[in-house]
């Protein structure tokens, strides 16, 4: 016998599906075209001018040889531009061209499908690039338009209203199968292979070096770094220092992590804990900037030297951590390997020498820092963002003859400075500041507040921080480096600053507001949206006392939830029996009385023939009979004109009695 | 219900997906590749999230036939070699059907929408092969919707319903003269026996074979032959007469004397060997007679 083919069979698409598809495909690549090469775009818009006018104008398929030989030029491109055809952006590039290519050849049901399935496709590569509210709405937008091509293809000559109707509703019934596969599938940390480096080109984050002095602008991105949620007390701003790296080895040049020292968590003499959510924004890098002084390592991390919490991978997707922060002084035993190593430097230049000295004359090793701090507040030394570039020495040249710069070049030399003294001195890097937002009671902070200072070892004290930057520039620490950079553009002098000068003009706090309103819907979609990640799921599934389940156990559950959803949809949605009116219902329980009473009406059987029927065997009834039956008969086929109250004819038919 | 309806009940629905479905979950699985390595919660969203789509449109392929009361009307009867026309008739009880199809033999008519508690009827012509009763065949019915994804489809369903197939008239050449009652040929019979009443104005419908052709080569104008009541001459359609041939052919032939007769406006008879119609005229007794023909089993021997 012959296969059949049932889909062989069916209707091609009608027109309208076909601009549907072709408004669905544009609009899918809409969000991603500026991130192409520049030769995709006239591609693709030639590839849809020319699909437009096959729909508009009946223009003709382009013959076989133009289409294979612009699918080689595509793919060829695309290698050339990429070096690969594979990952996140060439995948996606060749995947465009690919959709337009195919919209021009459209014979078959099936042609039409896979362009459904390619932009379904596209619509999750978008996902790779940008996680965004507005941009998911967006998509969804473009998911429902696609869904309801889709129905417009399977079902032909059905009206736009209805093909999106039906789309929406079946996405909308799908959203509880959706969270329920979300939330029970087993998550897998880390990439199923290779995770390719295009994932996370373009990602900033806090270097694992210093090198002050090489560079001749600070490029200050206002990305955001994290975000730090305080549901209780908020912490002073002084206290805003984020440690992410502890740099302990200098070669005259560049500071460096160094030699690792066993370390442990410091005990701090603050008895208040601050408890706080990060929402950590991928960087690519490890580091995990906690506010000082971070009382419990989270799991996943390790402690480095230094007290600096360092993840085991780089942190490549949204973190969100529980953290505790107790701010004060802390205190970290050191062994004396460690200490010594804070000592260690390139013999420092004669006036740096003399410097150190002069500031250590008699003093402790609390009096000297002291003393060191007053010397960088107190002589010329100023804030800037386009430091000249240093020459050979660069801590002697900054120290006595540029004195400009920013907080590298501060703590740096400030760390120099100490060590030459004889105190054990070392750098950290991380944030300092942010932003509050005080809709979302948290703080952003973005990579422009990036800082460095110093730490020094006071005995009986433990590591004591110090930053240079704040002796010079207060307004730095206590604005913040948005402020800072506003202030610097404007010509101020730092240092010296008349009170009033930050203040917010209308436009201004305007701005700020929208700002940090905007920023709250996005934290927010990213807190509990976005952030559900292996460590998410494991939390989930204790509160639900299925901490211990296997991924195939997951597996089962899973299955199993999803199969009693579907039974219950199937009881929910079960054909019901069409309701009837009033006066339908009640008729019908006046023939049931009528039933009981021996007359059953046959199926065939008018209500007029019905009651002379019953007339004539029960002659008793007669009255009634008619009456309910004329009044029926009325009620339902007469002109819309008569008025008969139905709830007067529901109430004859329960006075009705057959005895 | 209608008596000799039949509900499509979820016992009686299959669901499979379709090629197209086949499709979409290897378009699952890419997606679901996609946001495993790159652990994005969005991708695992969209693809969840069509993937639940899927699901549910399951439940929609099957509420769409589920319920469905399916009847067939037999057409009029059709002469052998024509094409019989039955009604698929699908009567919904419940909400709003779309693209339902009914299939026959591989044959799959065009799909209807049909409205909650209202019902469309779909022509479904079949060969009409062979005289006899014609059986509407085996009857499935189908839908893809709503996304082409899943196709349902029921048992095939067998429904009492049939078509009458007359024998095929036999062609001209295949003709002998009919013979009336006594030894004159029919067509004699139609000059000399017939009491010719005289004519009238031609209406349309009327037939050619009562035109009278004499009055209009005069160039009097178009008139019909009305004939009387022919009493007592009344023509026997014999079954013997047409000897030399096969029972089939016999039949065929009987067939053409019959339409021939009526035609002529004759009074006519039909002579079986194991019945017989008396004469009569109208369209009643031609049917009956057509009737006997198509039904007409050779005696075995």
């Amino acid at each position: 016998m012959k296969r059949r083919r049932p889909e062989s069979h069916l209707e091609l698409p009608d027109r309208a599906a076909g601009y549907g598809l072709l408004i669905s495909a544009v609009l899918s690549l809409l969000p991603q075209l500026l991130r192409w090469p520049w030769w995709l775009l006239p591609l693709l818009a030639m590839l849809f001018a020319w699909r437009f006018f096959m729909l508009r104008r009946g223009w003709p398929v382009p013959g076989a040889l133009i289409r294979i030989g612009l699918t080689g030029l595509v793919l060829v491109l695309v290698y050339r531009h990429f070096g690969t055809v594979f990952g996140r952006d060439a995948g996606s590039a060749l995947l465009a061209g690919l959709l337009a290519l195919k919209s021009l050849e459209l014979r078959r049901l099936r042609d039409y499908m896979v362009c459904v399935f390619l932009i379904y496709f596209l619509i999750l590569v978008s996902f790779l690039y940008s996680q965004e509210p507005w941009l998911v709405l967006y998509l969804v937008a473009v998911l429902a338009a696609t869904t309801a091509t889709l129905v417009r293809l399977a079902l032909p000559g059905i009206s736009g209203r209805r093909a999106t109707r039906l789309a929406l509703r079946l996405l909308v019934q799908a959203v509880p199968l959706m969270l329920v596969m979300y939330l029970l599938f087993p998550r897998i940390q880390g990439a199923l292979w290779g995770m390719p480096q295009d994932a996370y080109s373009g990602l900033s984050g806090l270097s694992e070096e210093m090198r002050p002095g090489d560079v001749r602008e600070l490029t200050l991105s206002d990305e955001v770094a994290f975000r730090a949620y305080f549901p209780d007390r908020l912490p002073r701003p002084s206290d805003l220092y984020w440690r992410a790296i502890v740099l302990g080895q200098f070669d005259g040049r560049t500071w460096t992590r160094g030699r690792e020292f066993p370390t442990q968590q410091p005990k701090v003499s603050n008895r208040s804990q601050l408890p706080y959510t990060l929402t950590l924004e991928p960087s690519n890098r490890p580091w995990l900037p906690a506010l000082e002084w971070a009382v419990y390592r989270p799991a996943g991390t390790r402690l480095h030297t230094g007290s600096a919490l360092e993840w085991r991978q780089p942190v490549r997707e949204r973190l969100v951590v529980e953290m505790q922060a107790q701010p004060g002084d802390a205190l970290a035993a050191a062994t004396p390997a460690e200490l010594a190593a804070s000592l260690i430097q390139p013999p420092a230049s004669t006036r740096v020498q003399t410097l150190a000295a002069q500031l250590r004359r008699g003093r402790g090793d609390r009096d000297t820092l002291r003393a060191a701090l007053a010397y960088f507040h107190d002589q010329e030394f100023r804030y800037t963002l386009i430091p000249p570039v240093l020459g050979e020495d660069p801590v002697d040249e900054f120290l006595f003859e540029s004195r400009r710069g920013y907080c590298e070049h501060f703590a740096s030399a400030f760390v120099v400075l100490l060590r030459t003294a004889g105190i054990p001195a070392r750098v950290v890097t991380g944030y300092q500041g942010g932003e509050f937002n005080p809709g979302g009671r948290y703080f952003i902070v973005r990579q422009l507040d990036a800082h460095a200072w110093a730490e020094a070892w006071i005995p009986g004290e433990g590591w004591v921080r110090a930053d240079p930057t704040a002796a010079v520039a207060p307004e730095r620490i206590e604005f913040g480096a948005d402020a800072l950079r506003r202030l610097v553009s404007r010509g101020a002098t730092l240092g010296r600053l008349a009170p009033g000068a930050l203040e917010l003009d209308w436009l201004e706090r305007m701005r700020r507001d929208t700002r940090l309103a905007v920023d709250l819907v996005q934290s927010t979609w990213s807190r509990w949206v976005l952030g559900y990640n292996p460590e998410r799921q494991r939390e989930f599934l204790t509160a639900l006392g299925l901490g211990d389940f296997t991924a195939a156990r997951l597996v089962g559950l899973l299955a199993l939830v999803v199969a009693l959803m579907f039974a219950g949809y199937l009881l929910i949605t079960r054909p019901r029996r069409p309701r009837l009116d009033p006066v339908q219902r009640a008729y019908l329980r006046f023939c049931r009385k009528l039933a009981r009473a021996g007359l059953t009406r046959a199926p065939h059987e008018g209500p007029q023939d019905f009651a002379k029927r019953c007339v004539r065997e029960r002659p008793d009834l007669s009255e009634d009979v008619r009456t309910i039956t004329e009044l029926y008969v009325q009620l339902r086929y007469g002109s819309p004109d008569t008025v008969v109250p139905s709830e007067d004819f529901a109430h004859r038919v329960t006075r009705f009695h057959t005895t | 219900m209608t008596p000799g309806a039949v509900a499509l009940g979820s016992r009686s629905i299959y669901i499979l997906p379709t090629r197209h479905g086949l499709l979409f979950a290897l378009l699952l699985v890419a997606l679901l590749l996609a946001a495993v390595n790159y652990a994005n919660a969005l991708a695992y969203l969209l693809t969840f999230l069509l993937a639940g789509m899927a699901m549910v449109s399951i439940l929609h392929t099957q509420r769409n036939l589920l319920g469905l009361e399916l009847t067939v009307i037999g057409g009029d009867p059709v002469f052998a070699g024509e094409e019989a026309c039955f009604q698929v008739c699908l009567r919904n009880p419940g909400q709003q059907r779309t693209a339902v199809r009914v299939e026959c033999d591989g044959q799959l008519l065009p799909a209807v929408d049909i409205p909650p508690r209202d019902n469309r009827c779909i022509p479904l012509a079949t060969p009409a092969l062979r005289r006899g009763w014609l059986d509407c065949p085996a009857l499935m019915i189908s839908t893809h919707y709503p996304l082409g994804i899943t196709r349902a489809w029921t048992r095939r369903h067998r429904l009492a319903a049939r078509c009458l197939v007359y024998p095929q008239p036999a062609d001209d050449r295949d003709l002998l003269p009919i013979v009336a009652d006594g030894t004159e040929a029919a067509g004699v019979a139609l000059h000399e026996g017939d009491e010719f009443a005289g004519l009238r104005n031609y209406q349309n419908g009327d037939s050619p074979a009562r035109i009278s052709w004499k009055t209009l080569a005069r160039g009097q104008g178009l008139y019909t032959k009305d004939f009387r009541q022919p009493l007592g001459m009344d023509v026997w359609i014999d079954w013997e007469e047409f000897a030399p041939h096969t029972p089939e052919m016999r039949l065929r032939l009987l067939t053409r004397a019959v339409l021939d007769a009526d035609a002529a406006g004759l009074r006519y008879g039909l002579r079986l060997p194991d019945s017989a119609l008396d004469p009569d005229l109208g369209d009643n007794h031609r049917a009956a007679c057509l009737q006997t023909l198509a039904l007409y089993e050779a005696p075995s021997t």
